[in-house]
C-alpha cells in the first residue's frame, strides 16, 4: 500500500514539474485542494473546450470530492452552453445526499453568478432570482435532502441563502435589486428570514464593490 | 545519505503525508514546543477522535520532517487536547461575518469543523478560514490526503503566517499532500504559539 502511495506521489511529482510553467491538464487543476477557492487568475485561463471536460466530469459521481472545483472552474470560464447543466446539476438527485455532495450543489450557485458576472447570462441570472423565492423551491420540489438540515424550511432557506451568494458575486446590479426585494428582514418571518439585515447589507455591499472594480479584484484581496 | 533518500523514507513511514497511523499525536521529540490543540465540530459532522489523531499527527510530520533544502525542521508539536467537543449552534454553515464570529467566540476550541464556508472575510468557496492573525480557524472535511496539511496551512494563518507562493510550501494558496515546506521565519512563527 505504502509501496503505491510512493509511486503516486512520484507520479505526481513528475506531473507537477512537467507542466510547471504551464497551463497544466484542465482535470489536474481541478484535483487540487485549495484552502481558499478556486483561483479565479488561474481558472480563466481555461477555454471552451476545457469546460466541455469539465461538463463530462461533472457526470461521474466516484469523483464527487472534486465536483465542487469542477463547478467553480466552469463558472469562471463562462461557457453559456454549460448553463442548463449547471442548473440541472443542482436539481437532480434522490434521497439522502453527502455533504459534500451538498457543497457541491452549492458551488454550482457560485458558478451560476461567476457566469453572470463574467457575460451577463440571462438564463442564470433569472435562475438565481428565482431561487430567492420561498414559493420557488416548493414547486421545484427537490427529492435530495441533505442531513444536517433537519427540515424542509431550513433546507429552503440554506438554498436560498445560496442563490443570494451567486448573487453577490454576479457583482450585476439586477441581482442587488432582487436581493433587496427578496431578503429584506421586513418580507421574512423571524427566524425563518433567509437573511437578517447585516448579511443582506454585506451582500449588497459586495455586490456593489464587484460591479465596481471587477470580480477578480475583489476576489484576490487578502482575506484568509 | 542523500537527501533525497531521506525524502523517500520520510515519505514511506508517513504514508505520503496521507494515512499516518492512529496512535497518539505527538513524535516523541524531546526539544518540540507543545500546542494543545481542542478541537470542536458542528453536531451533524461525523469525526472521531481517532480521525483527529490521525490529522495532528500529518500535522505534525509536515513539520517536523525535512522534505527537501528549503525546508526546515520545525520543532513543533501538535497534542490532540481532550475528546472531541461538539456543538449545535446554527447549522454549521458560514454565510456571513455574523456567522464566522459567533462560532469564533463562542465555541471553545482551536479547531472548528464546520459543515461549509461561504464567508471567509469576502464570499465564495472555501476549505478553511482563519484570521491572521488569530485564536481560532474554521475548516471542513476534505480529502484526507490533505487534511493534516489543510489544517497546518490553516493554523499558520492563525500564527500571522500569510500565502507564499512557493510551489511545495505549506502557506501556498493549493494545498496538497505535497505542500509541506516551511521556511526559518515560518517556523519560528509557529513555535511563537507555544504554551
Amino acid at each position: 500500500m505504502k509501496a503505491y502511495m510512493l509511486a503516486a506521489s512520484l507520479c505526481f511529482l513528475n506531473s507537477a514539474v512537467a507542466w510547471a510553467g504551464k497551463l497544466m491538464p484542465v482535470e489536474m487543476f481541478v484535483q487540487q485542494a485549495f484552502p481558499h477557492g478556486v483561483p479565479i487568475n488561474e481558472a480563466r485561463k481555461y477555454g471552451l473546450a476545457d469546460s466541455a471536460r469539465l461538463l463530462g466530469l461533472l457526470r461521474l459521481q466516484d469523483n464527487i470530492e472534486v465536483h465542487s472545483n469542477i463547478l467553480e472552474t466552469i463558472g469562471y470560464i463562462g461557457d453559456p452552453v454549460a448553463t442548463r447543466r449547471v442548473i440541472d446539476y443542482i436539481h437532480l438527485g434522490q434521497g439522502e445526499i453527502s455533504t459534500e455532495s451538498f457543497r457541491a450543489k452549492s458551488n454550482a450557485f457560485l458558478c451560476l453568478g461567476y457566469m453572470v458576472n463574467k457575460t451577463g447570462n440571462p438564463v442564470a441570472l433569472n435562475y438565481l432570482v428565482k431561487s430567492l423565492d420561498m414559493a420557488t423551491w416548493q414547486a421545484r420540489n427537490l427529492q435530495w435532502r441533505v442531513a444536517f438540515l433537519p427540515d424542509d424550511v431550513s433546507h429552503d432557506l440554506q438554498l436560498i441563502r445560496q442563490a443570494a451568494v451567486g448573487l453577490t458575486l454576479s457583482g450585476h446590479p439586477q441581482a442587488a435589486i432582487a436581493m433587496q426585494q427578496y431578503l429584506s428582514p421586513a418580507k421574512g418571518d423571524g427566524d425563518f428570514a433567509p437573511a437578517t439585515n447585516e448579511m443582506l447589507q454585506q451582500m449588497l455591499r459586495a455586490n456593489k464593490e464587484i460591479g465596481n472594480k471587477g470580480l477578480q479584484s475583489y476576489m484576490l484581496d487578502t482575506h484568509e | 545519505m542523500k537527501i533525497g533518500c531521506w525524502v523517500l523514507v520520510a515519505m514511506l513511514l508517513t504514508g505520503c503525508a496521507g494515512a499516518g497511523s492512529n496512535s497518539d499525536a505527538g513524535l516523541g521529540r524531546d526539544a518540540a514546543s507543545q500546542h494543545a490543540l481542542r478541537v470542536a465540530h458542528h453536531q451533524s459532522i461525523a469525526i472521531t477522535r481517532e480521525e483527529a489523531l490521525g490529522i495532528v499527527e500529518d500535522m505534525n510530520a509536515v513539520l517536523s520532517i525535512q522534505d527537501n533544502a528549503a525546508d526546515v525542521v520545525c520543532g513543533v508539536e501538535f497534542v490532540l487536547s481532550g475528546g472531541l467537543s461538539a456543538f449545535s449552534l446554527g447549522t454549521g454553515v458560514i454565510s456571513s461575518t455574523e456567522d464566522f464570529a459567533s462560532l469564533y467566540t463562542r465555541v471553545p476550541g482551536e479547531i472548528k469543523v464546520v459543515n461549509m464556508i461561504n464567508y471567509c472575510g469576502r464570499f465564495g468557496a472555501f476549505l478553511g478560514c482563519a484570521p491572521v492573525p488569530g485564536e481560532s480557524l474554521l475548516v471542513v472535511r476534505s480529502s484526507r490526503r490533505v487534511e493534516g496539511a489543510l489544517w497546518a496551512h490553516e493554523y499558520g494563518h492563525n500564527q500571522g503566517l500569510s500565502h507564499r507562493s512557493v510551489s511545495r510550501a505549506l502557506m501556498n494558496p493549493v494545498v496538497t499532500s505535497r505542500t509541506r515546506v516551511v521556511n526559518q521565519q515560518e517556523c519560528k512563527q509557529f513555535e511563537a504559539g507555544e504554551e
